[in-house]
């Protein structure tokens, strides 16, 4: 399983925006955010 | 040119003086994200600011409480978050919660302009080639699906329009494009066309590319999707579970490099990268980017490798210089232990009702010898995963409550034909335990150290089976043990007495575990055929027991050599309870 170019871009997006490291925990958290789940 | 640079209006909340100090904290932010795009978040610590406006104005004892409530107050620029006990705030330059950004109004983002609608990708046309000749099998073709970059996607190609394709062996270009044609007008068929007989473009298969329904898919997909899409992409860096885009990563001169090694090899030849950010790259740990740096420092000296070797976890960073002696058994080679262990990258479910944090294992009798354990599912649901997807070992201590002491060992990592395992015991075991001896393991607040126990007896004496080194034969001798141990893996000579003077199997058998099986058979069936016509029986559990005297054995893998049908002469006795019959083909 893999993340459809939607996904992967909007992380790709936060990723860039970050000075920190992001857990995958954190990306998760936000992919369920934006996906309203 | 210039460009007019007005200020943000801030939807700011709370009394009038709160709205003052949110306002001049404002500015604090927006001079700390000054560099940063409108929407990007700027954290700053309750702390930092505290101390901020502390400086400014020394005579406010409650500093940390009024910018609290008044950022609080606002929470329409302001958001709020806790980490570790730490409490921080978030705004972007825009005046906004970054999250307002990322969240609704992606009307002009990079990534909707990208993926809505998902454009068409069709392969450019490439300069005029000369008669094509075959890749060499060291460079991978461009369009192969393991590449990161391609390997995501691929174009929906329909039928009947026009493309042009580009042929996947290496071109060369000339100078005289004369007589070339190796750009080549084809229509698109129901199937796809070929060029020299190779596809051009595989069409990937549904399961290669199915892309996860974040609304629909449990956490544990979506964590894996995550992992395995930014995994394959080479802008972003990873260390353990966190990610990063590379650009963003700090980068360290040759001098920080050559301070780090001088600073290792005061260390003794190894520290944690918490004292390397701390004592040499002097970021204190309460700093706005000590993560950062910790990161940095991990990711960067990971491509380091003639220098450094990583031999951390996932989650706690340790380095040591590189080329240092490994830990464990010289009886044996590390890769050959590994190779012993092979068959756990096939048996990876943990036992049912594990209790969290702990788990019980039996020590068997090769395991005692290497000082050894097995990575196997049990104690991998234990022991940390590895910080890079490409590290050899990780350093893993084992604090001992009955002995007092702790034991520096070196886990093993699985490659892709050698299972993994923790070597660096054996000293332990032989000061203190004996094969069959009942082991507890148990997890601590550090993800490298581990509570290893054994449940003390007052002493007893048994005949048990040594491996004599000099004579090079397996032989009994009395032994005083206090350990409580499982009768079903001690290996008395009472039970297995036609032991005593049998020498090992030399390594080519050891490598069959059929062979093991047969051998085990031999040694310590009840052999009820004649001798031209042989037919050993034995109890699972005597199998189990014995045939882990010459290389590691699972009891569910021992099942599947006897009951897989795969090794037609073992067979399961229906006359007995568990017990095996092997009759050696004529």
């Amino acid at each position: 399983m893999t993340l459809s170019d939607s996904d992967l871009m909007y992380l790709l997006t936060l990723l860039r925006s970050s000075e920190q490291p992001m857990s995958t925990e954190q990306l998760v958290q936000a992919l369920k955010d934006r996906s309203g789940s | 040119m210039q460009t007019e640079q007005t200020a943000p209006t801030l939807d700011l909340a709370g009394n009038k003086n709160q709205k003052e100090l949110a306002r001049r904290l404002f500015r604090v932010f927006e001079a700390q994200g000054r560099f940063f795009s409108s929407n990007a978040p700027i954290r700053i610590t309750l702390a930092q600011l505290t101390e901020f406006m502390q400086q400014q104005e020394p005579g406010n004892a409650n500093w940390s409480k009024d910018i609290s409530s008044a950022l609080s107050a606002s929470k329409a620029v302001f958001a709020k978050e806790e980490y570790e006990g730490e409490v921080a705030f978030v705004t972007s330059r825009s005046g906004r919660l970054p999250g307002d950004v990322v969240g609704p109004d992606q009307a002009h983002t990079l990534g909707k302009r990208f993926a809505t609608p998902e454009p068409k990708r069709v392969i450019p046309p490439t300069r005029k080639l000369a008669p094509s000749r075959s890749t060499p099998s060291y460079i991978d073709s461009p369009l192969t699906a393991t590449e990161p970059s391609l390997s995501r996607s691929f174009p929906n190609l329909s039928a009947g329009d026009s493309y042009v394709v580009v042929p996947t062996t290496l071109p060369t270009v000339v100078d005289l494009p004369v007589q070339v044609e190796a750009e080549v007008e084809i229509e698109v068929e129901d199937t796809l066309v070929a060029v020299d007989d190779e596809p051009i473009v595989a069409r990937p298969t549904a399961s290669a590319t199915a892309a996860i329904d974040i609304a629909t898919a449990g956490d544990a997909d979506i964590t894996d999707a995550v992992r395995e899409s930014l995994g394959q992409e080479m802008s972003v860096a990873r260390w353990g579970d966190l990610w990063m885009m590379e650009e963003r990563v700090q980068r360290f001169s040759r001098g920080d490099l050559r301070r780090i090694e001088d600073f290792l090899r005061e260390q003794g030849g190894s520290t944690t990268d918490e004292e390397i950010v701390q004592d040499i790259l002097g970021v204190r740990e309460n700093a706005g980017d000590y993560a950062g740096s910790r990161f940095a420092l991990n990711y960067r000296l990971s491509r380091e490798t003639r220098e450094f070797e990583y031999i951390g976890t996932d989650m706690a960073g340790v380095w040591s210089l590189s080329n240092q002696p490994s830990i464990g058994t010289t009886r044996r080679k590390p890769s050959e232990i590994g190779q012993d262990y092979r068959f756990l990258i096939d048996y990876r479910t943990p036992d049912e009702g594990l209790e969290e944090g702990i788990i019980e294992h039996i020590l068997s009798f090769y395991e005692y010898t290497y000082g050894v354990l097995p990575l196997d599912a049990n104690l991998a649901t234990l022991l940390p995963k590895a910080g890079f997807a490409d590290q050899r070992a990780a350093r893993v201590t084992f604090e001992s409550p009955q002995t007092g002491e702790t034991i520096v060992t070196e886990l093993r990592f699985p490659t892709g034909n050698r299972g993994g395992f923790v070597a660096g015991l054996d000293q332990f075991y032989a000061d203190n335990l004996v094969p069959g001896a009942v082991l507890t393991i148990e997890r601590t607040d550090r993800s490298n150290h581990f509570l290893l126990e054994y449940f003390q007896v007052s002493g007893e004496d048994r005949k048990l089976l040594h491996l004599d080194e000099r004579k090079v034969k397996y032989a009994f001798r009395s032994t005083t043990y206090y350990c409580a141990t499982q009768d079903d893996f001690l290996l008395s000579e009472g039970r297995f007495p036609k032991l005593a003077d049998v020498k090992p199997l030399d390594d080519r058998a050891r490598r069959r575990p059929e062979q093991v099986v047969q051998a085990t058979f031999e040694r310590i069936g009840d052999n009820s055929g004649s001798a031209d016509l042989p037919s050993f029986s034995a109890s699972f559990g005597d199998l189990l027991a014995a045939a882990n005297v010459e290389r590691p054995i699972s009891s569910e893998y021992l099942r599947d050599i006897l009951t897989s049908g795969t090794y037609p002469e073992f067979s399961a006795d229906d006359s007995s309870e568990d017990v095996y019959v092997y009759q050696p083909a004529t």
